[in-house]
């Protein structure tokens, strides 16, 4: 990504995507980032990436907080991960959102280079 | 083409992806909602954290503050009386709505619904046997009027604005793991609770049970074994029949021609470890149970009435309790409430205290009757009667509805067991008052108001204790008492005969209403007491009345060993204080083995020929004063001993061919066995051609389980504690392992008055209350588990450390806001209109 305000703009997006609409929203914030940069394995990794650690900080920030850590030893323990195990259900989940915002923005991706590259032809 | 196909291989893989993380997996909730930091298992539920709040809900009439203290008891100031229920609601709404929406499925018949075909037998028995339609016809014939009705659409208003202020997000983890959203609280869902209490506490029967006994048993041996007598030595109205002089109070009880009223029956039998519906093998069967007990203040140290209660029940996460103090004009209340419903069950006002324990007289009989083979009517007194049916569909998780047939014949609901078709008649299913009697109760002033509010009350039936302001103490025993004709015990009625069914007795699909129909005992006639000479008052599941009350009932009740000791304690000229009131609820000092240690003692005392580990268990039960305690070895020994004896002294002749145990007989048979009849034959083991006594099979089985005792805990006798081999342990409603606690070291055994029964202790004082009516009110409590339904908050969980180490909390009966100090507050809400 060439320019500081397309950071700017896919974190803010993967922000109110993830917020409103979950994982889904990783996914479609994924797909318009992939729309703006016009290259779909950047828009795969870029997205990707941004989804991922933005579900990771959150987590991080509610259980370091002291919101959250009795629920995470809780969920632990259902999966039988006791301790610093626990941990994995929160790698589970960054993964979780690092597929919906990466595939997110490969079809984004894909799709802004299908149509940029028909309209030429279609024109000529 | 290409480019094309570039394109649609992500969109593709996004659409299917996105599919499945959406998707439950198997059991598991949808991993696209249940990982997600912000909605899912991360994500605390409304209420886990205390935090100040204001609200605004319609339903009110004006502000209501609610001030938590540090144990998240909520104290609740009202301007309006009105808006006490709506405030109760939302509380119980916030801290315990997944137990209320388990327990309201429960008695729906909806739980596989959510839970999934695991839970189809539930929601079968619940619908066959009649509990939700018994439920909702108790509702509709309620009087709308009433204000406990109305205040009942106040407590379902706020239980539903907390419902409705919910995201997805803010749900309970239960809720997130089984993937469904909180239903919408009706006012038929407190029928639900209280139907799902009576269940809890008053379906006990053993007809089943002894008809599969008499099928193997010639009858001799069963009146033996199981006898119809029950001289209780120490029922809860010892003084029923008395007529002893009280000065300046009333008489002990209000008796009046009553025996002439009633047919005069066989005396009753206790059936204290015989709460079987069908053929459970009674080894499972936990012994539980319930003490209260009240002093006056002509027996109080400090010149003022005491009450104690501590109801046993099931040690469950979240408890049923959840603790309040609630204030408004003309409304001053603490004590327990059960979330589902808006009144305080167990506790006092300004003028009255009040506890409860079960009273388990026979309520569910069972009649065999024949249906023919369309299962459109039944033949019931020779006559060919319709059956009223009803179709329901039970929808059932990831899987198609079940649709089953609910039948009521007149009698009740229709059921099959073993092939048999039984009509059950059942106290709970003609009651509906119940959801009024606490509401006046919560308002009485006096022992006559105290009464007054008992009419209505039906099922299950409860033994109520009273005190008041001016030092008086009483008892009494309410729910509807069936009138039989004859004797529904082992021996004479057993299920059969519809034509011996209560007599008179109004058909099953009608709720009463007080004055009882004349086929139950008069609420006036029900055993019951005022300022008795003894000047205390005491219940512990025990028979309630001497032989002579001239009503039959039969048998469910617990031994009355946990009432004797009250009597110990209680007795005398000594006055009574609040430490000694205390100290009875955690008294782990057992009746019955200060009756049987000395058998195991003489047994051995002329034995030159014994080993070192039995001679050093025998020296340990020498030095033992019979209480239960954690550190203790000797109760080890003792209750390994008893279990070990009890299992093999009646399954070597109630073992049926199919490996099926049959019901063993009451534990106070044995006991008698034991100390009066060395030689009965059923201490012979019959597998053996030798001919054992009870000499014998005491040296056998005292060795076998010190040997047990070794391989569980190794050789060294002095490290066998009793908190090593006895312990607790406490599930949450969904079992998942984690959400719980224990094992614990638990002090005290099955007749204990802290009472522990089993050797995993499953049940038990669900809460302890200890209260004074002085000036200010002095009380005392500790809730098992504590306030919150949240598994990880801080007040789940909460507790415990302190009821198992005997500890109490100080009551804080706060009159005003300002009675509470900064220091004592952990949250604020304030709710406004």
């Amino acid at each position: 990504m060439r320019n500081w305000w397309q950071w700017f703009l896919s974190t803010l997006l993967v922000t109110i995507g993830g917020i409103i609409f979950g994982a889904s929203g990783l996914a479609l914030a994924g797909a318009v980032i992939g729309l703006i940069l016009n290259s779909s394995k950047r828009a795969f990794l870029t997205s990707g990436v941004i989804a991922a650690i933005f579900w990771l900080a959150v987590a991080v920030y509610k259980i370091a907080s002291g919101q959250s850590p009795q629920l995470l030893a809780l969920a632990g323990a259902l999966a039988d991960l006791s301790g610093a195990k626990a941990w994995l259900l929160v790698i589970v989940a960054t993964l979780i959102a690092f597929v919906s915002g990466g595939l997110g923005g490969w079809a984004g991706g894909s799709l802004r280079q299908m149509t940029s590259r028909q309209r030429p032809q279609q024109t000529a | 083409m290409i480019k094309t196909r570039k394109f649609f291989l992500p969109a593709i893989l996004l659409a299917g992806y996105l599919f499945l993380i959406h998707r439950p997996l198997g059991s598991l909730p949808p991993p696209a909602k249940f990982f997600d930091p912000l909605q899912g298992f991360l994500q605390p539920a409304a209420g886990f954290n205390h935090s100040a709040d204001n609200l605004k809900l319609a339903a009110l009439h004006g502000a209501v503050k609610i001030l938590f203290d540090r144990r998240g008891v909520p104290h609740v100031f009202a301007e309006h009386a009105e808006d006490l229920p709506v405030a109760v609601g939302y509380l119980h709404a916030r801290e315990r709505l997944f137990q209320m929406e388990m327990i309201s499925r429960s008695i729906k018949g909806r739980l596989a619904e959510v839970v999934g075909a695991a839970a189809l037998p539930s929601d079968r028995f619940f619908l066959e046997n009649g509990f939700r339609d018994a439920a909702d016809r108790a509702m509709a014939a309620a009087d709308r009027s009433h204000p406990a009705y109305q205040a009942l659409e106040q407590y379902m208003a706020g239980i539903n604005y907390f419902v409705e202020q919910l995201t997805p997000a803010d749900y309970p983890l239960e809720f997130k793991l089984l993937n469904f959203a909180p239903s919408r609280w009706q006012p038929q869902n407190s029928a639900y609770l209280l139907k799902y209490m009576a269940r809890q506490l008053a379906w006990q029967s053993s007809e089943l049970a002894f008809d599969r006994l008499r099928a193997a048993y010639p009858p001799e041996v069963l009146q033996e074994l199981f006898p119809v007598e029950n001289a209780c030595p120490a029922p809860i109205y010892p003084g029923l029949f008395r007529d002893v002089p009280f000065a300046k109070r009333r008489p002990a009880l209000l008796w009046g021609n009553f025996a002439n009223d009633m047919l005069q029956h066989p005396p009753t039998m206790d059936g204290d470890d015989v709460m079987v519906f069908d053929d459970r093998n009674a080894a499972e069967i936990p012994m539980i149970g319930s003490n209260n007990w009240a002093v006056g203040a002509i027996k109080s140290a400090g010149g003022r009435a005491m009450l104690a209660n501590d109801p046993h029940l099931g040690h469950n996460l979240p408890n049923y309790w959840y603790e309040v103090d609630v204030h408004a004009p003309g409304v001053d209340v603490y004590g327990m409430t059960l979330p589902g419903s808006p009144d305080v069950i167990i506790g006092f006002n300004k003028n009255i205290a009040w506890g409860v324990t079960n009273c388990g007289w026979d309520v569910l009989d069972y009649y065999k009757i024949d249906i023919d083979s369309l299962k459109q009517t039944a033949v019931i007194e020779g006559r060919n009667e319709p059956l009223q049916i009803r179709a329901e569909k039970i929808p059932v998780k990831n899987q198609a509805p079940e649709e089953i047939q609910i039948r009521w014949s007149r009698l009740g609901p229709v059921i099959k067991r073993n092939a048999v078709d039984y009509a059950m008649r059942w106290t709970g299913h003609l009651s509906g008052g119940e959801w009024r009697v606490f509401y006046d109760l919560n308002r009485a002033k006096n022992f006559s108001g105290f009464t007054e509010a008992l009419k209505n009350y039906g099922a299950p039936a409860q033994n109520f204790a009273y005190i008041d302001r001016q030092g008086n103490v009483g008892m009494y025993s309410a729910g509807l008492m069936p009138i039989k004709t004859a004797a529904r015990s082992f021996g004479a009625g057993e299920a059969g005969d519809p034509a011996q069914a209560w007599p008179g007795a109004p058909a099953a699909d009608q709720i009463l209403s007080p004055p009882w129909p004349e086929s139950f005992v008069p609420f006036e006639k029900l055993p019951h007491a005022f300022n008795p000479p003894e000047g205390f008052v005491e219940s512990a599941n025990q028979k309630p009345t001497p032989d002579n009350y001239p009503a039959f009932y039969d048998w469910n009740f617990e031994a009355p060993y946990r009432g004797m000791r009250i009597h110990e304690l209680l007795s005398g000229d000594r006055k009574i204080s609040l430490d000694d009131m205390k100290a009875a609820q955690l008294d782990v000092h057992s009746v019955v083995a200060r009756i049987l240690t000395p058998v195991i003692l003489n047994v051995f005392a002329n034995d030159g020929a014994i080993n070192s580990t039995v001679a050093m268990a025998l020296d340990s039960l020498r030095a033992w004063d019979f209480n239960f305690q954690t550190n203790r070895v000797a109760p080890t020994l003792y209750h390994g001993f008893w279990e070990m004896f009890r299992a093999e002294i009646w399954s070597r002749h109630f073992q049926s061919a199919d490996g099926k145990t049959y019901m063993y007989p009451p534990r106070r048979v044995l006991l008698a066995l034991t100390q009066n009849q060395p030689g009965s034959k059923w201490f012979d083991d019959p597998q053996t051609i030798e001919q054992e006594n009870l000499p014998a099979r005491v040296r056998q089985i005292f060795s076998a389980s010190l040997d047990s005792l070794q391989a569980e805990f190794g050789p060294e006798l002095s490290k066998w504690n009793y908190g090593r081999y006895h312990t607790l342990r406490a599930e949450h409603l969904l079992r998942l392992p984690d959400f719980g606690v224990g094992p614990l070291p638990r002090a005290g055994e099955d007749f204990t008055l802290n009472v522990a029964g089993g050797r995993e202790v499953t049940h038990g004082p669900s809460m302890r209350l200890v209260v004074e009516m002085s000036d200010p009110i002095r009380g005392f409590i500790v809730n098992f588990g504590g306030q919150s339904g949240h598994p990880g908050a801080p007040h789940y969980q909460d507790q415990i450390d302190e009821w198992l180490a005997g500890k109490y909390f100080s009551i804080r009966f706060a009159a005003r806001p300002d009675d509470l100090s900064a220091a004592e507050i952990e949250e604020t809400i304030v709710l406004k209109p």
